[in-house]
């Protein structure tokens, strides 16, 4: 049911949710199936506006894209506006230093599919010892296409557009109120306060929230810890065509033209015995093979051959039968929780008065080591299967820094833990020290893994759903 | 005396030489490579390729 602010006050929620991303809406979809009242709160129209946009103005600084409003949506349905749709589970060794085991989120994997319209299938195949491929699956669900309706005729989910939350009032360890500017300012109570407002956000807002409330503690780490997934080109080569297909052929559904992006991809992963023994980040290595008229191919066999003349018998029988192709190597993929790379509040503020967020962002030696091993392997693959070979990009080789070509997947800031001097949420996303304050989405995550955050996101949305159902029942 | 003085500046003149002619190949040299980017784009000069033994 949508409501307008002033429906809102004659109200009592035992649940406010502020957001109506994939994580909010999950929560609250989760929530309803056991009858359980909630109000989502969205600073966003149903569709995009300038007004809600100008929000998500921030500063950068370091390796980072410069322009934050452009990296997310604010309006119903969240991010999902305009994603990419790419999703893959977290692997299990993605978890080693949260408070929790990924068998923790596994059940909520079958509904969160669904959510996302998408088959649970993410399988995997060592290709050595070192490397695997792995399987991705694309949804095309937009949140607002799926919901928006649902949520208009739902007796359980309320709805309250252009609408923001901009303070809270705690007591002791306790929200007891509510702050939210609409077409005035207005303030609600409820049992539970759920802070799913997206990666940046929700760091901003709780910044935000402590300036105002002594009670939040001062130790917490908010905003710290601040990760994304860099998506880059790293490497290059030339091949055989039809041995590479041949080599990386297999029956994962959404592992051939993965996005179309060549005639042929196929996305590679460290093994967690690579991880271990080297020492690097987890990452999603997406090889392409191009067509022999791509520009490059003609200069990267002329490249090839002047270090290595031995390869121009085998390069030209393969040109001859048209079988040479060229190889792009791009990869997306972990980065390592630094505290110094964080969401602090900027000294503007946005038309509520809340600070804009400030960004500081350096991209970690570790990360461009972890590609660098990434292309050294795939390389040695080539060489022992005879399918082409690898070349670095110089940026990978000589560790250059570089700001991310996407900058899409917000991650940390408000990451989960039992240690309160290096976390801010507790393994149930309770704040710590705080008795009902939530915090929902890929900002709790204390690693990001290389996999693509939102369908994780949700699992954890319809985790949290389960607690707060029982805390609920236990009252 | 003079005849000394001469030799010396003999050697040095032909040091010179051989001085000049080393670097005129060197810079041709050089010279020529920088030619080389003209017909490879400077990217593909930044590549580092994973080669075997029998590559090279
Ligand atoms: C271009 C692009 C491509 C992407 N592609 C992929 C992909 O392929 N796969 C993938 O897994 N992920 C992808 N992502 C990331 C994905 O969109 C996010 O992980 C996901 O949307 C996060 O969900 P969320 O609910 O936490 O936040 P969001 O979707 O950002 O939603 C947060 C909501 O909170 C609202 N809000 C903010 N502040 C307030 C406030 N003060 N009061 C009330 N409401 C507030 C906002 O208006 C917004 O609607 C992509 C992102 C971008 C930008």
């Amino acid at each position: 049911m949508i409501l307008k602010d002033n429906e809102i006050l004659k109200k009592n929620f035992q649940i406010v949710i502020c957001g109506s991303g994939p994580a909010g809406i999950s929560l609250a979809l989760e929530l309803e199936k056991k009858k359980i009242e909630c109000l989502i709160v969205e600073a966003g129209d149903e569709f995009y506006s300038e007004k809600a946009q100008s929000r998500y103005v921030g500063e950068v600084s370091g390796n980072f894209p410069e322009d934050l409003s452009v990296l997310r949506l604010s309006q119903f349905g969240g991010t999902t506006g305009h994603w990419g749709g790419t999703c893959r589970t977290l692997d299990n060794y993605d978890f080693q230093n949260w408070p929790i085991k990924k068998t923790e989120i596994d059940p909520f994997l079958d509904q969160s599919c669904k959510i996302l319209n998408i088959t649970k299938s993410f399988r995997e195949k060592n290709i050595n010892k070192n490397l695997k491929i792995i399987e991705f699956q694309e949804s095309e669900v937009r949140f607002y296409e799926k919901y928006f309706e649902h949520i208009k005729r739902s007796k359980f989910i309320n709805l309250c557009l252009n609408c923001i939350i901009f303070n809270i009032k705690m007591s002791g360890d306790t929200v007891t109120e509510i702050f939210l500017k609409s077409t005035k300012d207005i303030s609600i109570k409820a049992k539970f306060l759920v802070l799913a407002c997206g990666g940046i956000e929700n760091s901003r807002l709780l910044l935000w929230f402590r300036e105002n409330n002594k009670e939040i503690s001062k130790n917490l780490p908010i905003g710290n810890y601040w990760m994304e997934h860099p998506f880059k080109k790293i490497g290059t080569g030339v091949g055989n065509f039809n041995l590479i297909r041949k080599n990386f052929k297999n029956n994962f559904e959404k592992f051939e033209n993965f996005r179309n992006w060549g005639n042929f991809t196929v996305s590679i992963s460290p093994t967690k015995k690579l991880i271990d023994e080297k020492n690097i980040l987890n990452s999603g290595v997406f090889l392409t093979l191009h067509d022999r008229d791509n520009d490059n191919l003609k200069n990267n066999i002329k490249d090839l051959l002047c270090f290595a003349p031995n390869l121009s018998n085998k390069i030209i029988k393969l040109f001859n039968k048209n079988l040479l192709c060229g190889i792009t190597i791009s990869s997306s993929w972990e980065q390592d929780a630094i505290f110094s790379n964080k969401i602090s509040l900027s000294s503007s503020k946005d038309f509520v008065g809340i600070p804009h967020s400030k960004l500081k962002y350096e991209i970690s030696k570790n990360t461009l080591r972890s590609a660098e091993e990434m292309v050294n392997q795939i390389g040695i693959y080539f060489i022992n299967n005879d399918l082409g070979r690898i070349a670095k990009d110089q940026l990978i080789y000589n560790k250059e820094s570089f700001v991310s070509e996407a900058g899409y997947h917000h991650i940390g800031g408000t990451r989960m833990g039992d240690n309160k001097n290096i976390s801010v949420v507790d393994k149930n996303l309770k704040v710590h020290e705080t008795n009902n304050l939530y915090v929902c989405g890929s900002s709790t995550f204390v690693s990001g893994g290389h996999a693509n955050p939102t369908l994780s996101i949700i699992q954890f949305s319809l985790r949290l759903a389960k607690h707060l159902i029982e805390r609920i029942n236990y009252l | 005396m003079h005849n000394q003085l001469l030799n010396s500046t003999r050697r040095k003149f032909n040091k010179f030489l051989i001085l000049n002619l080393t670097s005129l190949f060197t810079l041709n040299f050089f010279l020529l490579r920088k030619d080389f980017p003209n017909s490879y784009p400077n990217k593909n000069q930044k590549l580092k390729w994973i080669l075997s033994k029998n590559d090279l």
